[in-house]
């Protein structure tokens, strides 16, 4: 850097830091903040907290390792993915100690690029080297038949894809926390496993209708007139089709994959994110900053996207916030119309839709269980994107 | 300035007043005008075609009518439970929609022939008799002398020939029936009741085609632009027992008694088709006395034949008729995987068909092992269901050459994994938890099965287009079915019906011979051996059949299962029973 490092005692705080001070004041918002981490906990976690695989068996004397071997590319590269995000976490701390809060935002941006650059590349070695292993050996049997001498299981010691209709459709039990589905899956393992789909769903779609919202609001914004008057009345257009219908008619005619549920959540809910950027767009191209930027010619990219956005950016985080929430109920809903992910992956809203048979029994426990996992998915969203709002927005957080 | 403005308010005011006294009055009128219409239509209908005459010669004919003589009290409704919008009520049109048929089948078409209910024998209804020539190519059907449709025109000859000659004309959507008249040369007109059939060649089932088409009465429905007859999906007019009366779509259909009807007429007026797609749905109007006849899933069947409460109210009935549709497993056999016959065993060896059976269905199904119903005498009672067994299933495919060469758990042979697709219409339950049994099942022997559920007219069209690995589905049953359409090897072009490829020349061989023996043991042990062979060649996977399930409101009367099933032309519901005027 080409500044001198003032003095530590005179570094006044970031934004980020006065954001992160604001939304600590709320206690609801740290309560469910650390839900939405236990969340990402049972995520990332959840092969080896249900596995009907021991972590290790033990087979004529021999230990063999059968839930670290059967272990897919995915599994390693949410792994990667997870520790990459704890490392950025530590990073962050120690840039609050080291680096000036005037070039702190520029280091973090260069930071997380680099992180999720070697992530990216990590996830698709991954699916390169690690091949699809099955291993569908009953090691339960084993034990009882006594082929194999010991072995040490995971907390729940079931697959989410394991049938046994001999036990279908039973109420919680010693063996089975939270009861049975309808083929005797066990219910509490799918919900587990389930909370990767909700997560990845609410992440993803997200992630697709940001970027969207980001790119086309910014250019309405930043041009208006003619250009924005057009733009607008197709962002109407598209504001105006019923997220769940067109959701329920593409699943339908293009199959039912996980990706393709993303896809589409996210390619019909970009529509506020991009009215929320281009107001704040408005705003900002009258500011001297802006005009500065046009002055000495920089090129359009460059002024739209280092120099407008990060200054216009923080309610469409918010904003993405509540999407999550929005992304996972969406998600919940296709799956209990029935037009969710095929079967036997797990998720929420399908085990859900087990919870009345088709005599009109109700079947209690697939019904609360899942039910509970959504709304607290969802309440704790909301939680944290209201709190977020206060925080960024200290005009709103007096007027309330 | 003020004066003037509340006379103002005073006269908008009563000229408001003024419009509302005359609006009430003219709907008050048109009410009036519309009652007295229908009861004019009434009258109309009751006396015009001089009632008291055809009454007269129906009770002196009395005797050899072909239905019995009905008894029991006069009047009130039956509510059915349709579990979907028939797409149309023309029943030359539709290609297999089982709501329509429902609706009009013998209601308000009727046939020249009927099964007898207790005897399955064809009888004769709508014709007098009918002979077959020596050498099975021609037949002669002679009509009634005392049948009209339900306007008071007589059924001639011009109208079966009509009828036959609807179907056979290649523009009209007729396609699935017209595959059953593929050898019917001509239909000719030998006097004005009298029509004779000729066909190409010999074929058993074309006498049971012949008098199981509805005769379609010419003067209503003759067309010039075969558009016109397509389009025609309403108001459907014929000969039977009850007459259209309306159709609120997605809401229901009342087919009316008809009162000029030639034969016995049935002792209820109405018959109300209520629509209703949801299962729990359905059994809520059920016990909420909105329609009296529901069939019900076989789960829902099993909470409720235990159920003293419900039982008081209902009758609940479990009956097999051959009707009853079987389901199964198809594998591809355009794909590697499903080419060996072997591999096809060891699939079926996979799918625990007795627990699935006992569990899953609740005890109320039972494993097939044919497309022939397993109470009929088409079915061979000696073959065995091959049993659950994961390890023969391993053996079998490693004499296949399919073995896990690369470590990974999935069998493979040329390099090619073992991992294949399993498509299914989505929103069916049973068809679901097949799935989710059959990827657990295959794992077990190192295969991956991933399933691929489609809404129905997707899968429909991926099964017509061959762009599947392997399939479920259930197809309906009848008396006594030709195989042709499912496993002849001339099916498999096109859009046909053996949609699995299905190819062996000895199946071919028995196929074809049976279709023309007309002696029915010799044809029968020919089944046998087809059955026999089908068995272990295995292009499906036979997985169960089931009873039929009706829940019945407790007020009807007379309901007797026959070997073919309820005729609900038979019920009654007692005077001070009745719940419908």
């Amino acid at each position: 850097m080409g500044k001198q490092p003032t003095d530590k005692k005179n570094w006044g705080r970031s934004y980020g830091e006065m954001v992160w001070k604001e939304f600590a004041k709320s206690k609801l918002s740290i309560a469910s903040l650390v839900f939405i981490v236990f969340l990402f906990f049972l995520a990332i976690f959840a092969p080896f907290l249900a596995n009907d695989k021991p972590f290790m068996i033990k087979i004529n004397g021999q230990w063999n390792y059968p839930l670290f071997r059967s272990l897919t590319a995915s599994d390693y590269a949410v792994f990667l993915a997870a520790a990459f995000a704890v490392f950025q976490l530590l990073l962050i701390r120690r840039n609050k100690k080291y680096i000036e809060p005037s070039i702190r935002g520029q280091v973090l941006g260069r930071q997380v690029f680099v992180n999720s650059l070697i992530v990216v590349i990590g996830t698709v070695l991954f699916f390169v080297m690690v091949p699809r292993r099955l291993d569908a050996t009953d090691y339960k049997e084993m034990i009882v038949s006594g082929s194999a001498e010991g072995a040490v299981f995971a907390p729940i010691p079931y697959g989410y894809g394991r049938t046994d209709l001999k036990i279908r459709e039973q109420p919680p039990s010693r063996e089975h926390w939270l009861g049975t589905d309808d083929v005797g899956s066990d219910v509490l393992c799918r919900l587990i496993h389930g909370s990767r789909i909700s997560l990845s769903v609410g992440f993803v779609a997200v992630g697709l209708s940001v970027l969207i919202g980001v790119f086309v609001g910014a250019v309405l914004g930043y041009f208006g007139g003619k250009v924005d008057f057009v733009g607008m009345r197709i962002v109407e257009i598209f504001m105006a089709i019923p997220p769940l219908l067109l959701m329920i008619t593409v699943v339908a005619f293009f199959g039912r994959g996980l990706f393709l549920i993303m896809m589409v959540i996210g390619l019909i809910t970009w529509t506020s994110n991009a009215r929320f950027v281009r107001a704040e767009f408005f705003k900002l191209r009258q500011q001297d900053f802006v005009q500065s930027a046009v002055s000495l010619g920089l090129p359009l990219r460059s002024i739209l996207f280092r120099h407008m956005l990060p200054n216009g950016i923080a309610p469409v985080l918010v904003n993405a916030t509540f999407g999550i929430a929005g992304a996972i109920f969406y998600e919940a809903a296709l799956s209990f119309l029935g037009f969710g992910v095929a079967p036997p992956t797990p998720s929420w809203g399908q085990i859900l839709s087990l919870g009345v048979s088709t005599s009109g029994r109700f079947l209690w426990w697939l019904t609360l269980f899942p039910g509970l996992a959504i709304f607290l998915t969802a309440l704790a969203y909301n939680l944290v994107g209201e709190g977020l709002r206060d925080a960024v927005d200290p005009r709103l957080r007096k007027a309330a | 300035m003020n004066g003037r403005e509340g006379i103002f308010k005073y006269f908008v005011l009563a000229v408001l007043v003024v419009i509302i006294v005359l609006q009430i009055a003219s709907i008050k009128r048109a009410d009036r005008l519309n009652d007295k219409l229908a009861e004019f239509i009434e009258a109309v209908e009751n006396k015009q075609f001089g009632t008291a005459a055809i009454k007269q010669e129906s009770e002196k004919k009395a005797a050899d009518l072909p239905m019995p003589a009905r008894i029991g009290d006069d009047g009130d409704w039956l509510v059915w439970c349709l579990r979907g919008e028939p797409h149309t009520l023309n029943t030359i049109t539709v290609a297999s929609d089982t709501y329509s048929n429902y609706v009009c089948l013998g209601n308000v078409f009727e046939r020249l022939l009927e099964y007898d209910p207790d005897e399955v024998k064809l009888k004769p209804w709508l014709a007098e008799s009918y002979e077959v020539s020596e050498d099975g190519l021609e037949m002669v059907i002679k009509l009634r002398d005392d049948i009209h449709f339900s306007d008071g025109v007589s059924i001639t000859a011009d109208d079966v020939i009509f009828t036959f000659e609807t179907i056979m004309d290649p523009n009209i959507d007729a396609a699935s029936l017209r595959n059953y008249y593929k050898n019917f040369k001509q239909a000719i007109k030998i006097d004005e009741r009298t029509v004779k059939f000729v066909f190409d060649e010999v074929f058993w089932k074309t006498f049971e085609v012949v008098g199981l088409f509805e005769v379609y009465p010419k003067h209503i429905y003759d067309y010039n632009d075969p558009e016109e007859f397509n389009t025609r999906r309403s108001d459907p007019v014929g000969s039977g027992p009850y007459v259209f009366e309306k159709w609120d779509v997605a809401q229901q259909i009342v087919l009316k008694r008809n009162e000029n009807y030639w034969g016995h007429k049935p002792k209820i007026k109405k018959l109300v088709f209520r629509i209703v797609n949801n299962d729990v749905a359905a059994l809520q109007s059920l016990q909420s006395n909105q329609i009296d006849l529901l069939i019900p899933s076989p789960e829902q069947y099993y909470d409720f034949q235990s159920d003293e409460e419900f039982k008081k109210r209902f009758h609940c009935l479990k009956y097999w008729n051959p009707g009853v549709p079987f389901f199964f497993i198809g594998w591809n056999q355009q794909r590697e995987f499903f080419k060996d016959r072997r591999v096809r065993l060891a699939m079926t060896h996979i799918v625990d068909r007795e627990t699935i059976a006992k569990l899953l269905l609740k005890g109320n199904a039972e494993v097939v092992t044919g497309p022939f119903y397993p109470y009929g005498r088409q079915h061979n009672p000696d073959i065995k269901p091959w049993p659950y067994d994961i390890k023969k299933a391993k053996q079998l495919l490693d004499e296949a050459g399919w073995v896990d060469s690369d470590g990974d758990g999935i069998r493979d042979k040329d390099g090619v994994s073992f991992k294949f697709k399993f498509a299914y219409s989505s929103g069916r339950p049973i068809y679901e938890q097949i799935a989710k049994l059959l990827k657990d099942e295959g794992e077990k022997v190192g295969i991956e099965v991933q399933a691929d559920p489609y809404e129905w007219s997707v899968f429909i069209e991926r099964l017509n287009t061959r762009q599947f690995d392997s399939v479920t589905l259930g197809f309906g049953g009848t008396v006594e079915s030709d195989p042709y359409q499912m496993f002849h090897s001339s099916q498999i072009e096109g859009r046909g019906n053996n949609f699995i490829g299905f190819n062996n020349p000895e199946a071919d061989k028995l196929i074809e011979i049976a279709r023309r023996e007309l002696d029915e043991d010799k044809r029968y042990a020919l089944y046998h051996e087809f059955e026999r062979l089908l068995h272990e060649e295995q292009p499906y996977t036979f997985l169960f059949t089931r009873p039929s399930f009706r829940f019945i409101d407790k007020r009807f009367d007379n309901i007797v299962i026959h070997k073919l099933g309820l005729d609900e032309k038979e019920w009654y519901v007692p005077k001070s029973k009745q719940r419908y005027k």
